[in-house]
């Protein structure tokens, strides 16, 4: 695939350029023809959260009875809850979220998640990312493959239509599209800062340019032309939105670079990151804890970043995942293992929220899949599948999630 | 769990020195070895290449791929050995001296202790906290309980001053607790000399009057003269003096002269300059213990992959490492538990596959990292006393029990069940650790917690017998074929191939199941069958982030004073040791190291490093290219291309060719690296390369985690002990502060373009 993936524009009208900085009214000017979501700005943003968050305790279903036999140290109580609905009500580490249910940009789609059973994080998130679950021979993910499906001339492409926040390029964004994973953008440079003649990066780029070993030529090339187009916005002198301030940690700084990059009109279309430390088999706390700092900087970050996002958020579409629940009842340490049902969020401009979405299975003991988890009644791919179809416009969900017979009547009705 | 990044909530002290190793990491995807590999090889530069490798070919494939990278002089080495003879000892560790490396390991005294003396000198971070606030503590009616301060002065200061810091640093909430806990201290430091410089007052009039930007801003700072009298004494009165001080004073030490923090600088060296490693240990511990224990322990293991002279075993201890894999930020605990735990798995990484599987089990550090410590049987004792008085965390945790078969054992694949995870997991209740919390915690079988009856595991039934069902079980998946596919597939991606031909893997499995597991003999079947030798894996493996970066000071014959840089930059290439927080540690494939991100650090790093702006690590690049004359090593023969700088440069660059990649450059390569503009790149690169990724930290207040400079837990410069006295000793120091500029900037900057190369990349 590397072959495939590596920056096309070589031939584009930004290669005229050479090594000096795009214009970035240029970099606009191409952009603003080359896609259906591009030209409308539309961008989907995929958040996901690793190590199975405990969606039962996320958004938690406060009306049943047995949720708090099953969770006798962990559950949440009734008035600690943020009441939504009278039966579900967010986490209290989640109050940032609060407002997007309010305005109606926040909706949740509860007992959602995979076919397929299996409740090992490494098959779980694979089959997730790759939107194939119990099919391991899936090459690229299904966000790559919903970028694929609108046919666009490759001299337009951007390097920047689908970026990762990290050190590689994830599984969900693998594929024949170009995808750019970038750990920070200030330093997503070779010596460029300087403005001296010799540039490193045009040595290395030479080097890499002409390489006969195929992967590194490929992901070198990418690397330079994004070099180039990212260092044209000035990525040093980034400022948040008046009033916005990001959580100072991992998962706030990579929002925060998201919204700079999606700010700065590179083309992106979908954007990646994830949150880790989700996998609370012990000591998970109930509204203090592991779980619920892990919940205050997921929420807050998100919050900020829809904030910093202004007037543009209307065009933006965040979906979050992981790859399963957690087991109904509360295990042996305080804290919970691996299960299977979970909860989505999804926040965007043109989302209608102010809902939970998907049938309620119950948590009564004969309710319970395999007699211990919350049982899935939503294909995590009708959420994923709406979302790509409707805001990046890929209507082939054939494509996107083969064999997965989903068709835009499964849709929830979300966006 | 793959590929969870960030660790962002790392708690006290851990976080002072191993936050930057850990902080921001993404470990990444792509396991996938079935579905990635296909391209490997056809895309690869070796597509169409069949003709078989030359015998200096060979040599440079096994040097590849079963140690981390050849040195200046290592091929002449085992071409004089001969090739299979030397595998035979690489197999053989014991049998290769390895006086070198363990010198270095001097350094490291605390690693060597064992975890009762460690626990005497070393507390944890808890400990420490309950000692701190007492009063509280008796409140929650732990008083009983508490830890006794050791007597021996050392130990004593090292622990009295990290009671004073977690008073004075704990914010409001501390403040508060300080008040009450202030009588109790009175009693406790009466015997202790009256509190200078009015350090006291001074230090409460800050409190009030400054907004604390950190934790460790809220120390008083010490004046000027002060340290610098200090540091001005022979290094034995300079210790004495600092162990017969108040813990106030001490404390206000080690922040003046930053120690420890992470910082380079001047007074922080040569506070510690000219102690012997125990006492350097000692005050930088002062501050926290885990100053001392967690960096040492990134630090010698990144030392030991660099300078063993017993390659095949570090390569095979790393392997093991990552299969076995522990996270370091766990908690406050796990780092302790490492040192012990890098060398059960060292002992048998060449030997049976079951012993080391075992060993593993039996660790404090597999017990803390996958949670089985606190599994509990409902209906043990121990789960029915819970159960009876409502006790809250006394059950059942599979986490253990299902990574053992998904990771360590059978694979995920292997043909066991959901039903099968529980069951093992009740197998494996009461297999644990002595005592939690307390440094010097051993493997403990806790009968107590152990679930009674007998088990169905894998259609076999495990009759009730305490730790033994365990034993019997791990057996059973030591020993089953799907283990020997599982781990010789493992193998086979990490030493021929990330997509490795079928009759490789089954030959190796063959072997395993006929040696009952023995590694050695599966490592020989691989090395003698001809896939390993195959023209289409010669030179195709993506080096990972650390094969890239040992094998870089590999080749360089680089000295490193600290490795903590190299470790730091592991954590910006996205691969720190002990750094994967998912127990399926870090794949091998290339897909996973392969992005824009990594490149760019990749070629940011090599120049950096090549040039001397890595400090502690000493590149002397005029050495290498003398060193490589005498060693026989062949000049790389080219045709000059045209127009090409002088004749010297070109001569250099020959011998740089051969050395670093030890065949020829692609053209292309070739002259970019002698361009005449070459030696301005290093100077941009180093602005480019951040150590570890920007990173703020909350919490703790220790402001160390980003920017280029800061580094290291004993400020760096250590001097080896055979140079330890006199005037060389000063003078090696004032020109380490000043920066070593490269012996040869020339030939640094060209070898800094090939360890950037295309070329380089790979294995």
């Amino acid at each position: 695939m590397a072959i495939t993936r590596r920056a096309v524009m070589k031939n584009g009208a930004m290669a005229l350029v050479g090594t000096s900085a795009i214009p970035s009214f240029l970099t606009r000017a191409v952009m603003a023809e080359a896609t259906t979501a591009a030209a409308n700005h539309k961008k989907l943003v995929v958040l996901f959260q690793r190590g199975a968050a405990d969606g039962l305790n996320i958004v938690v279903p406060h009306a049943e009875q047995n949720y708090y036999q099953m969770r006798p140290s962990i559950a949440i109580k009734q008035n600690e809850v943020i009441d939504l609905d009278g039966h579900f009500g967010l986490h209290p580490a989640l109050a940032p979220f609060k407002p997007l249910w309010d305005q109606g940009h926040l909706a949740i789609v509860h007992a959602c998640g995979s076919p397929d059973i299996t409740r090992s994080h490494f098959d779980a998130q694979d089959y997730m990312e790759s939107g194939t679950p119990g099919l391991k021979s899936t090459q690229d993910g299904w966000l790559n493959r919903a970028l694929q499906v609108e046919k666009i001339d490759p001299k337009l492409a951007t390097a920047f239509r689908a970026i990762a926040l990290g050190t590689q390029v994830p599984r969900t964004l693998a594929g024949s599209v170009p995808a750019i994973a970038i750990s920070n953008v200030n330093d997503f440079a070779v010596g460029a800062r300087q403005k001296n003649a010799a540039s490193v990066s045009s040595a290395f780029q030479e080097m890499y340019a002409e390489s006969g070993d195929a992967m590194l030529h490929g992901t070198g090339q990418e690397t330079f032309e994004a070099v180039k187009m990212l260092k044209a916005t000035d990525p040093a002198h980034y400022k948040p939105a008046e009033g916005v301030v990001y959580p100072n940690a991992d998962f706030g700084n990579k929002l925060k670079q998201v919204a700079q990059l999606l700010k700065a009109n590179l083309g992106v279309e979908a954007a990646f990151t994830d949150i880790g430390d989700w996998d609370t088999h012990q000591a998970q706390g109930s509204t203090q804890g592991r779980l619920s700092n892990r919940l205050k900087e997921f929420s807050e970050s998100i919050a900020a970043f829809w904030k910093d996002m202004g007037p543009e958020a209307e065009n933006i579409t965040i979906v979050t995942m992981s790859e399963f629940g957690r087991t109904a009842r509360q295990n042996g340490t305080g804290g919970t293992d691996h299960g299977h049902g979970n909860v989505m969020f999804v926040i965007g401009g043109k989302v209608k929220g102010g809902k939970v979405y998907g049938k309620w299975p119950g948590l009564a003991n004969e309710q319970l899949y395999e007699g211990r988890d919350l049982a899935v009644t939503t294909d995590f791919r009708q959420v994923l599948g709406e979302a790509a179809y409707k805001t990046l416009g890929a209507q082939n969900m054939e494509r996107v999630f083969p064999s997965g017979h989903i068709t835009p009547d499964k849709f929830l009705g979300i966006v | 769990m793959r590929r969870l990044n960030s660790l962002c909530h790392l708690r006290t002290d851990l976080a002072s020195v191993t936050a930057f190793a850990l902080c921001c990491v993404l470990i990444q995807p792509v396991g996938f070895a079935e579905i990635s590999a296909q391209h490997t090889t056809s895309l690869s530069q070796n597509e169409h290449r069949t003709r078989p490798l030359t015998q200096d070919e060979k040599v440079l494939h096994a040097l590849n791929r079963l140690t981390f990278g050849p040195r200046p002089g290592d091929e002449e080495k085992v071409k004089a050995i001969g090739l299979d003879k030397w595998f035979e000892q690489q197999l053989n560790p014991e049998s290769i001296s390895d006086a070198a490396l363990d010198e270095r390991l001097l350094e490291f005294p605390a690693l060597k202790m064992s975890p009762q003396e460690m626990a005497k000198r070393y507390p944890f971070n808890n400990t420490i906290k309950r000692l701190a606030f007492k009063n509280e503590d008796r409140k929650q009616g732990r008083y009983a309980q508490l830890p006794r301060i050791p007597g021996d002065p050392v130990s004593k200061a090292i622990w009295e001053t990290q009671i004073y810091r977690e008073r004075i640093t704990k914010g409001e909430k501390a403040e508060r607790a300080e008040k009450k806990a202030a009588k109790a201290e009175q009693s406790m430091n009466a015997a202790e000399p009256a509190m200078q410089d009015g350090m006291m007052q001074q230090q409460s009039q800050n409190a009030q009057q400054q907004q604390y930007r950190n934790a460790e801003d809220r120390i008083p700072t010490m004046s000027r003269q002060q340290v610098q009298e200090i540091v001005a004494l022979e290094p034995q009165d300079r210790f004495n003096r600092i162990i017969a001080m108040t813990p106030a004073e001490r404390l206000s030490l080690l922040r003046t002269a930053r120690v420890g923090n992470g910082t380079v600088n001047p007074i922080g060296m040569r506070l510690l300059q000219g102690f012997t490693p125990e006492q350097r240990e000692a005050v930088t511990a002062m501050y926290s213990s885990n100053r001392v224990i967690a960096p040492e322990v990134l630090e010698s293991r990144l030392l030991r992959d660099i300078y063993s002279e017993r390659q095949l075993e570090a390569v095979m201890t790393d392997f093991w490492l990552n299969h076995f894999n522990i996270y370091i930020g766990k908690n406050q605990y796990t780092p302790a538990t490492l040192p012990d735990y890098e060398r059960r798995i060292r002992k048998n990484a060449l030997g049976n596959f079951e012993t080391l599987l075992m060993a593993t089990a039996t660790s404090p550090a597999m017990m803390i990292y996958l949670d089985n410590y606190l599994s509990v049987g409902a209906h043990s004792k121990a789960g029915m006393r819970g159960a009876l008085y409502g006790g809250k965390n006394t059950g059942l945790n599979e986490n253990y029990g299902r990574e053992l078969m998904e990771l360590h054992t059978l694979g995920v694949n292997g043909g066991y069940s959901q039903r099968d995870v529980t069951e093992v997991s009740k197998v494996l209740t009461g297999w644990g650790i002595d005592r939690y919390g307390q440094r010097g915690s051993e493997f403990a079988f806790n009968e107590e917690r152990h679930e009674p009856g007998t088990k169905l595991v894998l259609g076999h039934i495990i009759q009730g017998g305490g730790e033994n069902e365990g034993r019997q079980v791990l057996h059973m998946l030591a020993t089953s074929p799907a283990t020997a596919r599982f781990i010789s597939k493992k193998l086979a991606v990490r030493f021929v191939s990330d997509d490795p031909p079928p009759s490789l893997v089954q030959h190796m499995a063959k072997t395993f199941m006929d040696t009952h597991g023995d590694i050695k003999s599966v490592l020989r079947t691989m090395f003698h069958d001809p896939a390993f030798w195959s023209p289409q894996v010669y030179r195709a493996k993506l080096k990972t982030p650390l094969e890239y970066v040992v094998s870089a000071v590999r080749v360089s014959g680089a000295d490193v004073d600290s490795a903590l840089p190299l470790t730091r930059s592991l954590a910006t290439l996205g691969m720190p040791l002990y750094g994967a927080q998912p127990p399926t540690g870090y794949y091998w494939t290339q897909e996973t190291w392969l992005s824009s991100a990594a490149l760019i650090s990749r070629m940011n790093f090599s120049l950096v490093f090549s040039t001397n702006r890595l400090p502690g690590v000493n590149v002397d690049w005029a050495r290498v290219l003398d060193g490589s004359q005498q060693a026989g090593v062949q000049p790389v023969a080219y045709e000059v291309p045209s127009g090409s700088a002088n004749p010297m440069q070109v001569q250099k660059e020959q011998k740089l060719e051969s050395i670093v990649l030890g065949f020829p450059a692609s053209d292309k390569t070739r002259r970019t690296v002698l361009s005449e503009e070459a030696e301005n790149f290093a100077t941009q690169a180093a602005r480019d390369f951040k150590l570890a990724p920007a990173n703020e930290e909350n919490g703790d207040g220790n402001s160390m985690m980003s920017g280029g400079e800061r580094l290291s837990n004993k400020g760096v410069f250590r001097e080896r002990k055979n140079n330890r006295q006199g005037a060389g000793r000063e003078a090696a120091m004032e020109a380490f502060l000043q920066r070593r500029k490269p012996t040869d900037p020339q030939a640094a900057n060209m070898a800094g373009l090939l360890l950037g190369s295309p070329e380089f990349q790979r294995r």
